[in-house]
């Protein structure tokens, strides 16, 4: 392999696809990225055999070859090169990488062991890459980090409505939802993507307008102008969320976002160890409360429109305060259902999010 | 029928065993000829799904390790098994996650209260939910006609009852009976469909859209038996209509078993074709009424069961007495004391569910007392002042007990409370006064069927 391409080029998608390998022990071949080089074209590959990536670039080819190296290695010495132009010679098992000041020779491994990366072919299917990324993006968080229910672990994506996509995360103690707008794009069977791997998918696809989708019964695949990325589908099912949540509602909250946002900040201070926050509707007025044993208490109480009933409920801090920053509105809706019962969270105009939040048992 | 299947389940199991140890064996050779960083990544989690004419289906846990173990190791693993079991001739790969460690996970108490996932997972190809079968369906006095006639149906698919239409009011157990025939149905090998209307819509929607309308077709089509919930929302979508008509057709006409629900009669349905009306009580209609209150005690119970909840007589009484109509209501009231008793690891007394249900479940409106007054008054057909004199006569009495007595059980008013709100009475008056109630209630239905209709006028 010889070919001579754009410094800045080769760095820009070498640090897209060098996110992928990792550091694995036992399959050193993982930390590598391929490099391809076939009719002017260089094609760069990485796996860590939940997700596999390929990436394009046309490069100046004087002779067509395979080989790969510690993607860390590779992208480390490209990021210090500062001509514009760089050579890649590949000699026995060495990578000549070369510019007009500097030579660096990089160790390989054998290609052999490089594993396949799933190819999805069928009909493609036009996302827009930005919002597809913030659904991921706002769910992935909720999702369960155990691995012992893997459709929790990952984010279920449905069609709800036409000409919308809807994601769903749960770990079983919140629950996030977030339809996003798709134009004419219609999917016929939910997709369960483990959350890690949809948070890889994103960061591939959030910078761009138009991508195109591909799913087959193991797999899904994003297509961009330079890479393609590959992802395991759960084959599991998601629990019908809709019947959890509650139907109707004994008190609804209104206040202002950043009347809320400022409020966790001096509950986050008081937390015990439970990192208990007690939200309190008494008499028309909102409050929150945190007490630790160690640092001591404090109250916050928020304007708010309080209608119905008085509760007291406890939380998690951490369960509410996530939802937050993604609330968009300038005011926020808290709904409870009573003791015991999901309370949620979304906008007050903006319907495409929802959050539940169980509270804690005492 | 029970042994054919008891002896073609014990096969199945023998082979099983055969091919676990089988594959086990070949593992433990494997692992000797490759390096244990390899053994680990590309072997972890593989089995044999199946052993069929000399052809081993190996499954893999995805695409990747399908790729790599059949290019890389194809060649080993058919060595491998060769040695060990004559009969394999060739090996296929197909990628199968095993969900088997659900089963290992033990419901810990957590500081947080979870959501009640566990409930909500539905079979993806037949949207049955696997919870609802005959054995955990309540039968009362309420509900015996539209069981018998389910039954009948599971029975005779497609024959008896052909569609079996049954509507009653939300929470009275229409789903749980006709997806509890979906589930007995499927396990006599029919190919059950579940689907309420609002998804047959947006799947029909979708067709057409995508200019799939004949694979949507082939799809319902397909079917032995089609169960579909909530009919009603199907009003005024004239197009779909005629889509059902049309499906209605095609699977009648091969005896294929059709379950619809509904919270109206078909008759009342307005803006429903006639024809499709018309099929609708081609078959058998049945009605879910509002369950009476044995029914409820008995649900309970059974609920409480499920949940190894012990409830005892008094609490059972007062939720069933308290709680009408709904069993989703009866349902949550009960998860609220399971809550409360798991949280207090220990049962709780009746008093304290009283207040528990007070707080949670019953839908608590701040009436005036002289609202309950005026429209109990006018249920008997009296002068409403005549509840506030000191008048002893019989037809101001038997009233002005059972304003004392619902004021105080449905809306925890105390009882000096309702005395002085009742022309200055004394507190003793009122305790007597809904004691009566509460002794004659049960001996008296005719009373009992007045307290329930009060307490709808009061809703």
């Amino acid at each position: 392999m010889h070919i001579t391409t754009n410094t800045k080029d080769l760095q820009h998608l070498l640090e897209i696809i060098s996110k992928i390998s990792t550091k694995h022990i036992t399959l050193p071949i993982l930390q590598c990225v391929l490099l391809e080089v076939k009719n002017n074209i260089l094609i760069i590959k990485a796996t860590n055999l939940e997700i596999g990536i390929e990436g394009k670039l046309s490069v100046t080819q004087e002779e067509e070859g395979v080989i790969a190296v510690p993607a860390q290695i590779l992208l480390q010495t490209i990021n210090l090169i500062t001509q514009q132009t760089i050579t890649l010679t590949s000699e026995g098992d060495v990578l000549h990488v070369e510019s007009q000041t500097s030579k660096t020779e990089i160790k390989s491994i054998p290609v052999d062991d490089f594993p396949n990366i799933p190819q999805v072919t069928g009909e493609a299917a036009h996302i827009t890459g930005k919002v597809f990324a913030l659904g991921i993006k706002t769910t992935a968080n909720t999702a369960s980090q155990s691995s012992i229910k893997p459709e929790l672990g990952s984010i279920y994506i449905h069609q709800k409505k036409e000409h919308s996509l809807t994601f769903v995360a749960t770990d079983s103690f919140r629950l996030m939802e977030k339809t996003i707008p798709q134009k004419n794009f219609i999917l016929n069977d939910s997709i369960l993507i483990p959350y890690k791997n949809a948070l890889e998918l994103a960061r591939v696809v959030e910078d761009e307008d138009d991508v195109e989708l591909y799913i087959n019964e193991n797999q899904c695949a994003l297509v961009t102008k330079q890479i393609y990325i590959t992802s395991r589908l759960i084959s599991g099912t998601f629990p019908d969320y809709e019947q959890i949540i509650p139907k109707e509602y004994k008190t609804t909250i209104t206040l202002l976002t950043k009347d809320l946002a400022h409020a966790l900040k001096k509950t986050n201070i008081f937390l015990n160890k439970f990192m208990q926050l007690t939200v309190t509707i008494s008499g028309g007025t909102f409050t929150l409360s945190a007490q630790s044993g160690e640092a001591g208490a404090t109250t916050e109480a928020i304007a708010a429109n309080v209608d119905g009933d008085d509760v007291t409920l406890n939380f998690n801090q951490r369960y509410v305060a996530e939802v937050v920053p993604h609330i968009y509105d300038e005011s926020i809706l808290i709904k409870c259902a009573g003791v015991g019962r999901p309370m949620v969270i979304q906008n007050v105009h903006d319907t495409s999010l929802r959050y539940l939040v169980m509270p804690m048992n005492k | 029928m029970s042994s054919i299947s008891n002896i073609s389940t014990s096969i199945l199991h023998t082979e099983q065993i055969d091919v676990k140890q089988l594959w086990d064996d070949a593992l433990v050779s494997i692992e000797l000829s490759i390096t244990g960083a390899n053994f680990k990544t590309w072997f972890r989690d593989t089995h044999i799904v199946a052993l069929e004419d000399g052809t081993v289906t190996l499954g893999v846990p995805s695409v990747f390790v399908r790729d790599w173990v059949s290019d890389k190791f194809q060649s080993l693993i058919l060595k491998t098994l060769r040695e060990l079991s004559p009969h394999a001739r060739s090996v296929e790969y197909v990628v199968v996650q095993r969900n088997d460690k659900r089963h290992e996970v033990s419901k810990k108490q957590t500081v947080n209260a979870a959501l009640p996932l566990e409930e909500y997972y539905i079979n993806k190809s037949d949207n049955l939910n696997p919870k609802y079968i005959f054995d955990s369906f309540v039968v009362g006095p309420f509900n015996e006609l539209a069981n018998a006639a389910a039954r009948t149906v599971v029975n005779k698919p497609g024959i008896a009852y052909n569609p079996l239409f049954i509507y009653g009011k939300t929470g009275h157990g229409k789903t749980h009976l006709i997806q509890a025939v979906g589930n007995q149905l499927k396990r006599v090998g029919k190919k059950v469909f579940y689907v309420t209307s609002e998804r047959f819509t947006v799947d029909y929607m979708n067709s057409l859209q995508n200019g799939t309308a004949n694979s949507f077709k082939d799809k319902y089509r397909q079917y032995d038996v089609l169960i579909m919930d909530d009919v009603q929302f199907l009003m005024n979508k004239e197009k779909t209509q005629e889509e059902l008509f049309h499906l209605f057709n095609a699977m009648h006409d091969n005896n294929k078993q059709i379950v619809f629900s509904s919270d109206v009669h078909p008759a009342l349905m307005s803006n429903m074709e006639a024809r499709l009306q018309s099929r609708f009580a081609q078959g058998m209609i049945v009605d879910i009424p509002q369950p009476d209150i044995e029914s409820r005690g008995a649900i309970l119970k059974s609920k409480a069961a499920q949940n190894t909840l012990t409830l005892s007589d008094d609490v059972v009484d007062h939720l069933s007495n308290t709680i009408e109509g709904n069993i989703r209501e009866l349902e949550g009231a009960l998860n609220t004391i399971l809550c409360q008793s798991q949280l207090l690891g220990r049962t709780l007394t009746l008093d304290e569910v009283k207040l528990l249900i007070k707080n949670s479940t019953r839908p608590r409106k701040s009436l005036a007392v002289s609202d309950v007054v005026d429209k109990v008054a006018r249920y008997f057909d009296i002068e409403p002042a005549s509840i506030y004199e000191k008048t002893r006569r019989k037809e101001v009495v038997k009233p002005r007990q059972l304003i004392m007595y619902i004021l105080r059980e449905d809306f925890q008013v105390s009882y000096p409370a309702i005395g002085q709100k009742l022309g200055g009475r004394d507190h003793t008056t009122v305790i007597h006064s809904c004691e009566k109630i509460k002794r004659e209630i049960k001996e008296d239905t005719e009373l009992e069927e007045e307290i329930s209709q009060i307490r709808m006028l009061l809703k």
